[in-house]
């Protein structure tokens, strides 16, 4: 009897259930829970910048504060902003509140009516909803462009996401058109320190991989979806390909050269031995286009493939 | 400790060194032989033997496999011997470098030198890390020297855990205000012996030498020393020279083993433990067997950083923490 008491109690005094929200605000089920937001939000700081201030940037919403990245100098950045958008601390009034953790009293400071977060950042959930309705959104288990879409509902801007998705799909029906995908095999693969990285999809790349029907190595569909793995730099043969398609960081003044530095540290003479790279058909390209989650990205990600693999002479890698 | 110590004389003498160095050999084969990628005993051997650098198991065994299998072996020998060393000189069963604060001030010293000031020059990390070893070796020292009772092994073992913990702090203060240029310095800081190549001993190998020489040179009178400083000056040794020696082979032997795998702790500890047990406490063996044993011991470490979660790797140095720290709770609690 008590046990029943307790759980109609706890069913009376769920707020998922028994939560109304005041006029003007809206309940918003989120992974960390369902609290009410603004249904119109004017004041939103952003604790991701890469994940979501370029998504809210792309999507037309000016946040008036966000998480950044620090240069050397320790100049504030959001990551991939400039070049995907134009707009960084520099130059806009958005308000830099933070790196890793971020800075609670310059997010209450800034006064908004919505945060939002994600399972990455530090700051905890109770203290940032004493400043503001917050809102986590969980990257990982939900995959990028589910992190996109729900952004977009957040900031009422889901309809914009049609139009870019039917850009996008026609990009894909170009290159299916002038490509034989399921004849190509592309990799993306990373090196550094002392250990390859694969990611499953790798960002734009990995999107356009997927949506166009090409083929990938084994070695990278094993690992689990939405996540990434370490290899020892022995496995290296097990990601070539026809193409092995990787990025150097911008925002960090890598070039392409260092991106294949890295791989020559790793394993010494590796060009060599990779059948993409000893045959030209290894390409580096800006980590900012290839991983940003922005549809202005992942085009030119699509459009950078097309460029790469179509209307080419390659050399298949040999079974 | 009671040990059963090893014959000097006879037969036996010379068996035990040879199974030692035939068990080094098996380690040393077993490491390159196996790993994250399953390559065949006949292309190991034929790697070795006929190399060929189109093939990329060949390039595995003699590029990747090999060079890691020296430092190993040079590592493990370097921060073994300077825990006997330290051992021995300090007659504190928890003294290694890792412990008394060396292996931080040696790594401190190189993320300064790398990080915030940007000189990446390989031929200096070795004299920086050696800098900064003795730095913090004579910080230790003075502030358990200036504890009531003076440097005891508890004072030497608390204020290394202080030194460690400070110069750690400002480690991470370091790696959290510039996130991009430390990346690069984060698996090294754990203690690693992955991508390191050997071109990196043109640069160490004087500092090893100089370390183990003097080691081996000093082993008699640090066996008289580990009895008292008054028994070593009754033998008539000159105590404050050879203290000083010993400090620095301990700091040429620390600095190196930094400048190649970053902090690798307890191996100094765990070690020359291990090796009393079988040879006393006699110091002319002690050094020796410590540096067979230590490499030993690394290249064992070393093959489980790498087959354990295969085809990922985990850092030497979380291994040997992980061996280390138990052992260092069992001599707390026997030998304090």
């Amino acid at each position: 009897m008590r046990y029943a008491f307790s759980f109609i109690l706890a069913i009376v005094a769920s707020p998922t259930v028994a939560q109304e929200c005041p006029d003007g605000q809206r309940l918003f089920e989120h992974d960390a829970g369902a609290d009410c937001i603004p249904a119109d939000p004017q004041r939103i700081v952003s604790l991701h910048d890469s994940v979501l201030t370029v998504s809210l940037l792309e999507l037309g919403v000016m946040p008036v504060g966000s998480h950044g990245r620090l240069t050397d100098d320790g100049v504030p950045f959001i990551r991939s902003a400039k070049t995907l958008t134009g707009v960084d601390f520099d130059n806009s009034d958005i308000e830099f509140v933070g790196a890793f953790p971020v800075d609670l009293e310059a997010i209450a400071a800034l006064s908004p009516d919505l945060i939002l977060t994600t399972q990455w950042q530090e700051a905890p959930l109770d203290q940032l909803r004493q400043i503001a309705p917050t809102v986590q959104i969980d990257y990982s288990a939900r995959g990028d462009w589910e992190t996109y879409a729900t952004v977009a509902d957040l900031v009422g801007e889901t309809d914009r996401i049609a139009a870019m998705e039917t850009r996008y799909a026609a990009a894909i029906d170009q290159i299916r058109e002038r490509i034989d995908t399921e004849n190509v095999t592309i990799s993306t693969i990373h090196a550094h320190d002392s250990s390859l990285f694969a990611y499953n999809p790798y960002g734009n790349i990995g999107r356009v991989l997927y949506d166009a029907g090409f083929r990938q190595p084994q070695a990278i569909l094993d690992v689990p979806l939405n996540d990434w793995s370490e290899f020892s730099a022995e496995t290296l043969p097990q990601f070539d390909g026809d193409f092995i398609i990787t990025t150097f960081n911008g925002s960090t003044a890598d070039t392409p050269e260092d991106v294949r530095g890295y791989f020559e540290t790793l394993v010494p003479g590796s060009c060599d031995l990779l059948h993409a790279c000893r045959t030209g058909q290894m390409f580096i390209i800006p980590r900012e286009e290839a991983s940003a989650t922005t549809y202005d990205a992942l085009l030119a990600t699509a459009y950078a493939i097309q460029s790469i693999v179509a209307g080419r002479t390659f050399e298949p890698m040999p079974d | 400790m009671t040990a059963a110590a090893l014959p000097r004389h006879g037969v036996a003498a010379w068996v035990a060194p040879l199974g030692g160095l035939v068990v080094l050999c098996l380690a040393f084969g077993w490491h390159i032989a196996v790993g994250a990628k399953t390559i065949p005993l006949g292309t190991v051997a034929e790697a070795l033997l006929a190399y060929d650098a189109g093939v990329f198991d060949h390039v595995v065994i003699v590029d990747l496999r090999l060079p890691r299998a020296v430092l190993a072996v040079l590592v493990g020998a370097s921060l073994a011997v300077a825990g006997a060393l330290m051992q021995g000189v300090t007659r504190n069963p928890l003294a290694e470098p890792g412990i008394l604060g060396l292996l931080i001030g040696a790594s401190f010293a190189v993320v300064v030198f790398v990080g915030v000031f940007d000189l990446a020059s390989p031929a200096l990390i070795p004299l920086v890390a050696a800098l900064g070893a003795l730095a913090a070796a004579m910080a230790v020292w003075g502030i358990a020297t200036a504890a009531p009772g003076g440097a005891t092994p508890l004072t030497l073992v608390l204020s290394g855990a202080a030194i460690t913990a400070f110069l750690g702090a400002l480690v991470t203060v370091a790696t959290l205000l510039d996130e991009q240029t430390f990346e690069e310095l984060r698996v090294w800081l754990t203690g690693s012996l992955a991508g390191r190549r050997g071109d990196i001993l043109v640069w160490t190998l004087p500092w090893l030498t100089v370390g183990l020489v003097i080691a081996f040179g000093v082993a008699r009178q640090v066996t008289a020393l580990a009895m008292g400083d008054e028994t070593a000056v009754g033998l008539g040794m000159r105590v404050g020279r050879l203290k000083a020696l010993v400090l620095l082979a301990v700091v040429a032997l620390t600095a190196s083993a930094v400048a190649i795998a970053g902090p690798m702790g307890f191996v100094g500890l765990v070690v020359p433990h291990a090796v009393r047990l079988f040879v006393g406490q006699d110091y002319r063996l002690v050094v020796p067997w410590s540096a067979l044993a230590g490499a030993i011991y690394l290249l064992v470490v070393d093959i489980a950083a790498r087959l354990v979660l295969a085809p990922i790797e985990i850092s030497t140095g979380l291994v040997t923490a992980l061996l280390g720290a138990p052992i260092f709770v069992w001599l707390v609690r026997a030998r304090l």
